[in-house]
């Protein structure tokens, strides 16, 4: 096996270097389409070499692997896409369970792998981005698929490592940058002194308010003061530790060192970058430390504002309510011995016990499922205008989620004993329902929900407390924390930076490939490991178009290791397949084929402009993109007069419709149309 | 010369593709980003298996494969921080699930009772995290 294996590397090596130096054209073409093949087909190659056999006998159970190509489309991956499934379809449990591992440009120009459930990747790509996706069942044996699926589950956790750091290193150095100017202006003896801390985000303290819940009527108040500084909070914590932890609180914020108490790590591959204690999570968990003291001392009152009810829910039964009140009391205890411990670090937990405590006992109070809004203040939106637009797909979408929520409901209620993970699952998925009513409704804006299901709502308070530094001693610390991102960013780019060719989704694909192969083989090929190979030059794309995905995945079937192709057709596909089942052929093919009237897609304003489709009409592709340029220009033109009222954003739409209309007139076709609001249940239900 | 006229067609045809576009592979915050986590939320994908035991068997994972790659017992925590926070555990630090994972992973990536106990020097448990990590070192089958 390991001979074998050592050929192959040796191979693809040899590939590499005659690829690297020659013309394209030069190389014999064999070489170049089957690079990438090679890689794929190594583990294989020697699965089969074990057993003699070349197909399915050659595989272990439980090891099913799929290498996905997703086609074109205009703007997002207009090149195509790939990623690598593992036990798509097993059951519930199997090692991978449909994770998915797909690398994405990603923050600041780099290339991140991206780890999502197989359903989740097919109704983004198929379904949201209208793209058919090819996925090829790969040959794979159940050690080296253990090994592979070790790989990508080390390399995600240790990007997303990587990448929290940079954002938080980020993150100081805007915080400096504040610290810096209020101590300027308090050194130049300036009136106001105080600097606007507006822009800086505490998850956790926008559940609460020194004057909006105290006016707000509820019969469910949650005070754990009265505004005079004697409640209910002094009666979970002592009255006098409180007191001196909001006295301790504030002299560590006007104390606070300005420098990180850790060094700043390699970005390299080792091991997964430690969590960043910079200045500006330091002085964050004592804002939200000094926040929950306050809500406990009752200078801060919870915010009905911040509070959501699903209004299809049916109200709390008994046996809930029953749940809700141990709840309530386990919340009571958590807020008590958080707030108790006079650690900084567990503000944030405090003031998500504090603030969930509201929205029990207003639920209690009302005998219905109240909860709090999780959303961030600055989550992206799904606009007004296309929400309306899109009403059918809004109430559809909102069924799903009652649905997501009866079942969330059921398993928080029906649990032995009261379960945060429960609660959370709970919390967002009614809190997002109740959004969907909202924009059903309505038609408001709808908000992406949080990364993480925990409440992230941040006051905007532009008066918190900042360090008393000097301003030497903070523009020093700025400039230093400047230097830091700096560097640390020069390095991630030098590692993970997107290059169109050199470093995309296939090529870190088959670099992570590489990475498990080279390991099986280091005791018996220790010279070839000793030449590995740096990131983004990997042999099985160098000098090739295998960089490309669809060049990829034909390159792949080509090398005789796929063992089967499933083609799964896109949302537009799939719903013109439908009209031609009960509709005459030629109506079908006319009326769709013409953005205004098709009944297939909606044009809106994420995609560029078109007037005609062009996927179904190979041979008249370079009429259709002369008149989609045509309006593409025409939209252009219109929108350079209307820019300073619509920001551009007509201008824009008729530029990116020239552009992909380009390619078209060379017959080729990427742009398909997108749904930017698509149900799960689009997505067909044997396939998910 | 027919073959060479039309690989060099398709070369031309592909390489005036991605010089047009010039984002080949998928945007992590575009759009997209948003309509999928309306649409399909990750809370309503764990339908056939519980969210509690994916999330034991993630920390129980992670927990192996970062003793195995050597990873300090202080970066161990702040990681699981992270995980527990991502999974909808902000209280983690008192969750006992969570604790009685890290005493599996301790377990499941081979450490006997004396590498654990020097392990658990650095991690600094609390008299009940202590527990929780004993009680999952022990329960732990391969």
């Amino acid at each position: 096996m390991d001979l074998q294996r050592l050929r192959l590397v040796q191979a693809l090596k040899a590939a590499a270097i005659a690829a690297a130096a020659s013309r394209w054209t030069a190389v014999s073409p064999a070489a170049r389409s089957t690079a990438l093949a090679a890689v794929l087909a190594v583990l294989a190659s020697t699965a089969c070499a074990d057993t003699g056999d070349t197909g399915r006998a050659g595989l272990a159970a439980g090891g099913r692997v799929e290498f996905l190509h997703i086609e074109a489309n205009a703007g997002d991956s207009s090149g195509g896409h790939a990623a690598l499934c593992f036990n798509a379809g097993a059951e519930a449990g199997a090692a991978g369970d449909g994770a998915c591992f797909h690398f994405q440009h990603s923050h600041g120009g780099l290339i991140g792998l991206t780890r999502e459930h197989r359903i989740e990747v097919e109704h983004g790509y198929r379904v949201i981005g209208n793209r058919t996706i090819h996925a090829l069942e790969l040959a794979i044996r159940a050690s080296e698929y253990e090994a592979l699926l070790a790989a990508f589950e080390r390399r995600y956790r240790l990007e997303e490592s990587q990448t929290e750091l940079l954002i938080e290193l980020e993150k100081d150095v805007a915080f400096l940058d504040l610290v810096a100017a209020a101590a300027r202006r308090r050194d130049a003896g300036g009136a106001d002194a105080a600097a606007d801390t507006s822009a800086l985000r505490i998850p956790g303290t926008g559940y609460f308010s020194a004057t909006e819940g105290r006016h707000a009527p509820s019969s469910s108040r949650a005070s754990f003061g009265d505004g005079a500084g004697a409640g209910a909070g002094t009666e979970l914590v002592d009255r006098g530790l409180l007191d001196r932890f909001a006295a301790s609180t504030g002299e560590e914020i006007d104390g606070l060192p300005l420098e990180p108490s850790t060094r700043l790590p390699a970005a390299d591959r080792s091991a997964p970058a430690p969590l960043w204690r910079g200045p500006a999570r330091a002085w964050r968990e004592r804002i939200a430390a000094r926040t929950a003291i306050a809500v406990m001392r009752g200078t801060l009152q919870p915010r009905d504002a911040m509070l959501r009810t699903p209004q299809r829910a049916e109200p709390l039964d008994a046996q809930e309510i029953a749940a809700l009140r141990r709840w309530e009391q386990r919340l009571e205890a958590v807020a008590a011995r958080l707030v108790g411990s006079g650690q900084s670090s567990h503000g944030y937990a405090a003031l998500v016990a504090l603030a969930r405590l509201h929205a029990v006992r207003a639920s209690l109070s009302s005998g219905r499922l109240v909860v709090l809004d999780v959303f961030s203040e600055s989550a992206p939106t799904i606009s007004a205008d296309v929400v309306r637009a899109e009403t059918q797909a809004v109430q559809v979408l909102r069924d799903e989620r009652y649905l997501d929520l009866d079942r969330e409901r059921a398993a928080f209620f029906s649990a032995d004993e009261s379960s945060e993970l429960l609660w959370s699952r709970l919390e967002t998925t009614a809190a997002l329902a109740a959004d969907l009513d909202a924009a059903a409704t309505h038609g408001v804006a709808l908000r992406m929900p949080p990364d993480r299901p925990l409440p992230r709502a941040s006051a905007r308070s532009a008066d918190l407390p900042l360090p008393s530094a000097t301003a030497a001693d903070a523009t020093a610390a700025h400039a230093r924390a400047l230097r830091r991102l700096e560097h640390y960013r020069a390095s991630l780019v030098a590692a993970r930076g997107y290059d169109l060719i050199r470093r995309n989704c296939v090529t870190e694909i088959a670099e992570v490939i590489e990475e498990v192969m080279q390991d099986a083989t280091q005791d018996a090929a220790q010279q070839a490991t000793q030449t590995s190979l740096a990131p983004g030059t990997s042999t099985a794309t160098a000098g090739s178009l295998n960089f490309v995905p669809f060049v990829s995945a034909a390159s792949l079937w080509r090398s005789g290791r796929v063992l089967s192709e499933r083609e799964l057709p896109s949302w537009r596909r799939l719903q013109l397949e439908a009209m031609h089942a009960r509709e005459p052929a030629l109506r079908v093919a006319l009326r769709e084929t013409v953005v205004p009237a098709a009944h297939s897609y909606n044009a809106h304003d994420d995609d560029p402009v078109f007037a005609l489709f062009t996927d179904r009409a190979p041979a008249l592709r370079p009429v259709f993109g002369a008149v989609n340029i045509a309006t593409g220009l025409v939209h252009a033109s219109v929108g350079t007069l209307s820019a300073p009222i619509d920001g551009g954003r007509r201008l824009r739409r008729g530029l990116s419709g020239v552009l992909f209309s380009l390619p078209e007139l060379a017959f080729i076709g990427l742009r398909k149309g997108t749904y930017p609001l698509a149900p799960l249940g689009w997505l067909p239900a044997a396939e998910h | 010369m027919k073959r060479i006229f039309f690989r060099r067609i398709s070369f031309v045809a592909a390489a005036m593709m991605l010089a047009l576009t010039m984002t080949a592979c998928s945007l992590s915050d575009s759009s997209k980003s948003i309509s999928k986590s309306i649409s399909s939320p990750s809370v309503s994908l764990s339908k056939s298996s519980s969210p509690k035991k994916k999330y034991i068997a993630e920390v129980q994972d992670f927990t192996a494969a970062f003793i195995r790659s050597g990873g300090s017992a202080a970066n161990l925590r702040d990681r699981i921080g992270e995980m527990a926070q991502k999974a909808g555990v902000s209280d983690w630090t008192a969750d006992g699930d969570t604790w009685k994972a890290i005493g599996a992973g301790i377990a499941k990536a081979g450490y006997n009772a004396t590498e654990r106990d020097a392990f658990l020097m650095n991690l600094e448990p609390n008299a009940a995290q202590h527990k929780w990590i004993f009680k999952g070192y022990g329960s732990y089958k391969p």
